[in-house]
């Protein structure tokens, strides 16, 4: 028995509806995912898996002439962190250590200065290019969920789209500074800055500006971190060399700040003297005479 | 009823007094400090002024601090004991700590700090105490030697011997306490130099009015 015309269409019908019903649940229902980074390790040491530690000791001549830069990432197109987001949080972190005694000079790298697993030689012909040298390479990881909510379920209908916000954005940044001596290749310190940014948006926002919005925001917000993070570790790497001055040499350069200082245990011994003198002449005075 | 007898103006310690004022004045005003900070390409380019004042500017509080701890008691028992002395060194000596800065280290751009000043009291008070009160022999040996060996570790250390300035970018500066305590030997031989010939004069003026009369 063949089927009738009606049977046929009604199951095409049926086929090509539960098809359709299917795709919106995929455009609507599943989760997506942006991920954009950058890697210091990747950049300095390109296809090694076990780097060596460098052998010399790090030699740091003050005040500083210190570089600061995005390591490249290997994400390119519209989804990726512009150059300009980049410089603007460069000159953020550059604008906080500028004052500094040992600091002579901040200078913020353009990208297009260091290329992909450009290296150690790359920062070489940096240091020797732009009179650097220290250079503090910041790297980055973001990952951009977003999942639907119950307002989803509006999207259903046209005006939906437009006026509910359905969908929950969430925004991870890592931001890492590696504070590197060019010459002696040493990792001086290193600090993080992490973020989390939750939005909401609808549909059509979030093809436009909403999670380019809150991928901004996360590496504000994971700037900040870095900043106050950056700012413990070099009081810490300080104390390091203050407790350790064979790990890192300090030296001098030509048109440095020096100071003339009497040390705490000079005063100190000055003082004990001065108080056995004293007692000293109190005793005689006590001893009569014979 | 008064238990101390009174000073005369002339013999109040004011010069160590003013020395300390005038660094303390430095701290707290910020124009001032500026303008009176060794600054070598300001003094090449001709504001002289900074060779000698830069000794008492200071790059913090505990800078100053601890240069007024030893610079007071010291300043205080020397003026008191030979005021001449004193006051000469402590008006003279900031002059040629700058000029030994200028002359013998030309990568300093900018110092501050007592301590060249300092030093050189210190072994101005013992080598003055050597000579003049036996019973001090003792203590002012210990001086000398502890101003010696703050020379020697900082001369071979190229650095302070167990403290730093805060500051990695603050060096300490070996040649202003050289300068300090070779400022003082050059005082303390002037001194004696100049009180012997005195005495040789009297001594002299005696023999030849024996002389007359005999």
């Amino acid at each position: 028995m063949k089927p009738s015309k009606r049977v046929v269409l009604g199951l095409a019908l049926a086929i090509g509806g539960s098809f359709l019903v299917s795709g919106c649940a995929m455009l609507f229902d599943s989760p997506e995912k942006a991920d954009r980074s950058s890697s210091v390790v990747n950049f300095l040491y390109p296809g090694q898996v076990n780097p060596l530690p460098p052998r010399d000791i790090p030699v740091l001549r003050l005040p500083l002439r210190v570089g600061i830069a995005f390591v490249p990432s290997y994400q390119t197109g519209s989804g990726g962190f512009s150059e300009q987001q980049k410089a603007v949080l460069m000159e953020r972190v550059a604008r906080e250590f500028r004052s500094k005694e040992y600091i002579q000079t901040i200078e913020i790298i353009p990208a297009t200065y260091l290329r992909p697993n450009g290296g150690f030689t790359n920062l070489d012909q940096v240091s020797s290019l732009l009179n650097v040298d220290v250079i503090a390479l910041l790297a980055y990881d973001q990952v951009q969920f977003t999942n639907i909510n119950m307002l989803s379920l509006v999207y259903w209908t046209l005006e939906g789209r437009y006026l509910f916000q359905g969908k929950k954005n969430d925004t991870h940044t890592l931001m890492e500074a590696a504070v590197y001596d060019i010459r002696s290749q040493h990792l001086l310190f290193r600090a993080p800055g992490a973020s989390q940014v939750e939005g909401k948006s609808t549909v059509l926002d979030l093809l436009h500006t909403d999670m380019r919005a809150e991928s901004s925001e996360g590496f504000d917000r994971a700037t900040d971190a870095l900043i106050i993070n950056l700012k413990l570790q070099l009081e810490d790497f300080r104390d390091r060399i203050r407790k350790s001055p064979e790990t890192v040499k300090i030296e001098h350069k030509p048109g440095y700040t020096g100071g003339g200082s009497i040390e705490g245990w000079f005063a100190w011994v000055i003082a004990l003297l001065a108080m056995g003198r004293w007692a000293r002449a109190r005793w005689f005075e006590a001893k009569p005479c014979v | 009823m008064r238990l101390t007898p009174r000073l005369p103006v002339s013999a109040w310690p004011w010069i160590t007094a003013g020395c300390a004022a005038l660094a303390g004045l430095m701290q707290i005003w910020p124009a001032f400090h500026q303008l009176a900070l060794y600054e070598r390409s300001a003094i090449l380019n001709g504001e002289w002024w900074r060779i000698g004042t830069g000794n008492f500017a200071h790059f913090s509080g505990s800078h100053l601090g601890w240069n007024l701890v030893v610079l007071i008691p010291t300043g205080l028992w020397l003026e008191s004991l030979w005021p001449r002395l004193a006051r000469s060194f402590l008006a003279l000596s900031p002059w040629v700590v700058g000029l030994a800065l200028l002359g013998f280290e030309p990568r300093l751009e900018t110092y501050a700090g007592l301590s060249g000043v300092v030093i050189g009291l210190v072994t101005l008070l013992g080598l003055q105490l050597r000579r003049h009160s036996p019973q001090d022999r003792w203590w002012a040996n210990a001086l000398l030697l502890l101003v010696l060996i703050k020379l020697a570790a900082e001369g071979v250390k190229g650095g302070p011997l167990f403290a730093r300035f805060t500051d990695h970018a603050i060096g300490v500066v070996f040649i202003a306490h050289l300068a300090g305590v070779l400022s003082a030997l050059l005082f303390w031989m002037g001194e004696n130099w100049t009180k012997r010939g005195k005495v040789e004069a009297s001594s002299d003026e005696k023999s030849n009015a024996d002389h007359t009369s005999g």
